[in-house]
């Protein structure tokens, strides 16, 4: 993570609130814009070129399913973290990945499909329970709440990596002890 | 009143996978805990020679019952075996046999002998039981004069494995029953979420009481905060959430402000995705500290008697636990639980062996511990906001966990508790008055024991032979009013709602009048005061599982309805099943996971599905029709929602809690949910009957789905949201208003999408983390 310019998390905040405030979950504008790489990375503005990307779907974390793509696995082997296994299994069919956050902290995530959308839980830290679910977006049974609607969860594997990568910043943010900063329905709590 | 008899859960599924789901007959043994009518255990007699109307045991199968008496506490009860369809009674053949059995094993006080068919299409009586594509019918034979008598028995089920899964916990196998100092138990090892390995130890009156968990470490028994209020089979994955952020606090010493916000978060936070209820309120409990007053809804003053000659209570229900595993079983009486709600509810201590117990199983803990003089003071859980209700062994309509607990002849004739019966409530039952704790019968049946069991099987009422024996149909009646609008053919159809609060019951009671003649109702929640207000209920269901409380409004209108309840979570009952059986689903929870999941289920098996929904504060609403060829749920919303927020209206659906994904209560005025609530009953109706019927109600349902305008929104207040905009040019407008938009498929959906790319919603299941960890561990 040492040779990745860590991002200007106010930077990521306030393009990420300024598309929620728009009502803009993708924006087209560059400058306006935040993508995650395969490692983990947060991109704000400009990002490097010939580089495997996802777009980060910039509505609240609390969105809507669209459809599911087909060449999954395919796509992960290209866009997620090199350490991304696929976990097989009749209880537990999904994507197990690490990373480190924008504050150099681990995260392991899974994600799958529910039949209608894909989800994350958050696997180490263990966190779940003890955040609160409003103040961390993280539910007591582990998942993420990446959406308002559609269960929480993306429509794509590419939305729900990339949301999750987020998030874990913003958990970061509040492990410092400050609101979630990536959610307007978290506004209240800074007092603006 | 029919005799219960406790199968634990995982009994009743051998039975249905062993021999249900195989051609008659198959049979196998039945064992249990010893003394008590409580089956813990299934031996399939797989080698028997078997044809399709004979069952006869092997010489095998009684040796391997020998083997396993001699290595465990189980003693055999009897004998389940499968009949041929239309023969769900003993045959004269079987009845000889238990005489024979009753011959041989005198110390059997009653032989059970349950008869499993695949008659599937009959209404439920209370002895009997469905799963899956089985019916389980429960006889026993006991002693008489002249022989024996054989009566059918009611099966309470025991939501052992249910409660654990909830909980994450993985068993090494079924419990096995153990005899741990003169008391038995039902024994595993198990892995528990976050907190390692374990040995469980379940009394046979779990979940009234709290397991008995002992790390295999050798430390001392955990702590579990044990809060009857919820469902029992939220109740352990509550306890060992509590239990693992009490943890979780210490090892992180977190700051005070930390916790001060968990806290502050309150109880409809902490009601967890995996189902904790109050569990933040309940962490000092589990910390050991007694008589702490608790957080909102709690026990307020937490008034725990401690007996003289008895153990104290704690408020935590898991004190029982422990003094049983401490060797100490006379010490187990006196066991307060948590009353959730029983605000000031003086605890009621009993004169010899009583503490006085806010709420609680201490009857029973005593006499599994074999020593029923112990047993006074217990009381049963008032559910309630009214709170209060302590009675000694009274089975009150609202001692929703305590049922299992209560009617127990011993704690009936040794209290003499006072009962600190609120009349609002409705709920306590005097003490130590059997007759009247018989009397809650069709309640405790189908009722509070049945829903605790998370797959009550249908509760015909006292409706479906009253109703005949009088010689008339109710049924025909209702439709007096309604010739040409709706057609009889109603009494046939079943409609399964899921959630019944204020939309929900208000939906069972339309469809009742309207002579719908069978409804499953799927809901976890208890009945509180509050909801009396905004729904169907009265002050004397407080208390009562929502569930069962609609299917008694349903039978109030007809007493010839079917009437399946269940007391349960989306997750926690056989979806696929009930959505088969139902000719329309009524989607009337606000929780978006239950929405999306049971739109899926309900579209991939080709029923019409519809959806209320309230926006904040009633102020206005949705309807969503889902069926063959529409939008499904998730497409609608998904569009729809975000669209119409898009046009700068701002955000008009409900908001939910992050913790719970349920709706944050509202005020909002009953007469505007029924608005919605109506026009969702009128288009239910309509799916009801087939689309070329030749009455009203079909065709408006129908040219719903031809028009292609599923989506309905609702305004109640004259400037609301988008119709004062949209309405403008119209005159007189006023509300209630509506609009019916038309919402497109997406071809990628995998509910409603291209059918190549749809989702079995059977495939999936929510994985569990602490599983994905220990794969992960390998
Ligand atoms: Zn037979
Ligand atoms: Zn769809």
């Amino acid at each position: 993570m040492s040779d990745v310019e860590r991002t200007d998390l106010n930077r990521l905040r306030d393009i990420i609130r300024s598309a929620q405030q728009q009502g803009d979950q993708y924006p087209v504008d560059p400058r306006a814009r935040v993508t995650v790489g395969s490692e983990g990375e947060i991109y704000t503005g400009q990002a490097p070129v010939g580089r495997p990307l996802s777009k980060v779907q910039h509505g609240t974390f609390a969105a809507r399913v669209r459809g599911r793509e087909v060449e999954d696995l395919r796509w992960a082997a290209k866009h997620m973290p090199r350490n991304t296994q696929f976990i097989e299994h009749r209880d537990a069919r999904g994507w197990c990945y690490s990373f480190l956050s924008q504050m150099g902290r681990p995260y392991t995530m899974f994600a799958y499909f529910d039949g209608v959308s894909y989800q994350v839980k958050l696997v180490e830290p263990r966190l779940e329970g003890l955040v609160g679910a409003h103040a961390g977006h993280l539910y007591a049974n582990g998942r993420l709440c990446l959406s308002q609607s559609g269960d929480s969860g993306q429509p794509t594997l590419e939305e729900a990596y990339s949301k999750s990568v987020l998030w874990a910043t913003g958990m970061d943010v509040v492990l410092a002890g400050y609101p979630f900063p990536f959610s307007t329905n978290n506004e209240f709590e800074y007092d603006l | 009143m029919l005799t219960p008899v406790r199968v634990a859960d995982f009994v009743v599924d051998a039975i249905a996978a062993r021999i249900g789901a195989v051609e008659p007959e198959q049979g196998g043994a039945l064992l249990g805990l010893p003394g008590l009518d409580y089956v813990t255990e299934f031996i399939h007699d797989a080698g028997a020679a078997t044809t399709g109307t004979r069952y006869r045991n092997t010489d095998r199968l009684i040796t391997t019952i020998g083997a396993r008496e001699a290595a465990s506490a189980a003693r055999f009860k009897g004998i389940v075996h499968s009949h041929p369809r239309g023969m769900p009674v003993p045959s004269s053949q079987d009845q000889s046999e238990y005489a024979e059995s009753l011959r041989l094993n005198p110390q059997l006080a009653r032989y059970l002998a349950p008869i499993v068919t695949h008659d599937v299409d009959t209404p439920l009586a209370g002895h009997e039981l469905r799963l899956g594509p089985a019916r389980i019918s429960f006889f026993g034979a006991e002693r008489a004069a002249d022989g024996f008598v054989l009566s059918p028995v009611r099966p309470v089920v025991v939501p052992v494995t249910r409660m654990l899964r909830r909980a994450g916990v993985r068993p090494e196998g079924n419990p096995a029953a153990i005899e741990v100092e003169g008391a038995t138990l039902l024994a595993t090892h198990a892995q528990l979420p976050g907190l390692g390995a374990v040995t469980l130890l379940l009394g046979a009156d779990f979940p009234a009481t709290a397991p008995i968990v002992l790390p295999q470490d050798g430390t001392g028994p955990l702590a579990l905060a044990w809060d009857l209020g919820v469902p029992a089979v939220e109740r352990l994955a509550g306890a060992v959430l509590t239990l693992r952020r009490g943890r979780a606090r210490e090892r992180e010493g977190r700051d005070a402000s930390h916790r001060g916000e968990a806290g502050g978060g309150g109880a409809a936070q902490a009601v967890g995705g995996d189902g904790g209820a109050d569990v933040g309120n309940l962490a000092k409990a589990a910390d050991g500290v007694a008589g702490t007053g608790n957080g909102a809804g709690s026990a307020a003053g937490g008034a725990v008697g401690a007996g003289t000659e008895v153990g104290a209570g704690s408020l935590a229900g898991s004190a029982a636990g422990n003094a049983v595993g401490a060797g100490n079983p006379a010490q187990a009486a006196g066991v307060g639980s948590l009353a959730r709600s029983a605000a000031g509810g003086a605890a009621s201590a009993g004169n010899e062996a009583g503490a006085g117990s806010l709420a609680g199983s201490a009857a029973v803990d005593a006499v599994n511990a074999g020593n029923p003089a112990q047993v006074a003071g217990a009381g049963s859980l008032a559910g309630s906001a009214t709170g209060g209700a302590v009675g000694a062994g009274s089975l009150a309509r609202s001692a929703a966990g305590g049922a299992a607990s209560a009617g127990n002849p011993a704690a009936g004739n040794q209290t003499g508790a006072k009962s600190l019966a609120d009349s609002a409530a409705g709920g306590a039952i005097g003490a130590g008055s059997l007759a009247q704790a018989a009397g809650a019968g069709s309640l405790a049946g189908s009722g509070a024991e049945g829903a605790a069991a998370a797959g009550a099987g249908e509760f015909p009422g006292a409706g479906a032979e009253r109703g005949g024996a009088s010689g008339r149909d109710p049924a025909a009646l209702l439709f007096a009013r309604t010739g040409g609008i709706l057609s009889p053919g109603l009494r046939d159809r079943r409609v399964l709602i899921v959630g019944a609060g204020s939309v929900g019951s208000y939906m069972a009671e339309v469809l009742a009048r309207s002579g719908v003649g069978a409804f499953t109702i799927v809901d976890p929640d208890v009945v509180e005061a509050v909801n009396v207000g905004r729904s169907a209920y009265r002050v004397g269901d407080v208390g009562l599982g929502k569930a069962v409380a609609a299917g008694e409004v349903v039978l109030s209108v007809n007493p010839g309805a079917r009437v399946g309840a269940f007391g349960a979570r989306h997750e926690d009952v056989d979806l696929a099943a009930l959505v088969g059986d139902a000719d329309v689903v009524v989607v009337a929870t606000d929780d978006p996971g239950a929405q999306a999941r049971v739109g899926h289920f309900a579209y991939w098996a080709g029923r019409p599905a519809v959806f209320p929904g309230l926006y904040q504060g009633a102020r206005g609403g949705e309807i969503i029709v889902a069926a063959g060829g529409s939008a499904c749920f998730a497409c609608a919303t998904g569009g729809v929602r975000a669209d119409v927020q898009e046009t700068g209206s701002g955000e008009v659906a409900a908001r939910t809690d992050y913790g719970t994904g349920r709706l944050i209560a509202e005020p909002g005025l009953l007469a505007d949910v029924h608005h919605v609530a109506a026009i969702a009953a009128k288009a239910a109706l309509g799916l009801l009957h087939e689309p070329d019927d030749d009455v009203a109600a079909a065709l408006f349902a129908y040219g719903i789905l031809k028009a292609g305008t599923t989506y309905a929104v609702f305004g109640h207040e004259p400037e609301y949201w988008i119709f004062a905009e949209l309405m403008r040019a119209a005159p007189a407008q006023y509300a209630y208003q509506s609009l019916w938009l038309s919402v497109a498929s997406r071809s990628d959906c995998p509910v409603c999408g291209e059918p190549k790319g749809r989702t079995d919603p059977s495939a999936y299941q929510e994985p569990d983390i602490d599983f994905i960890r220990a794969l992960r561990d390998q």
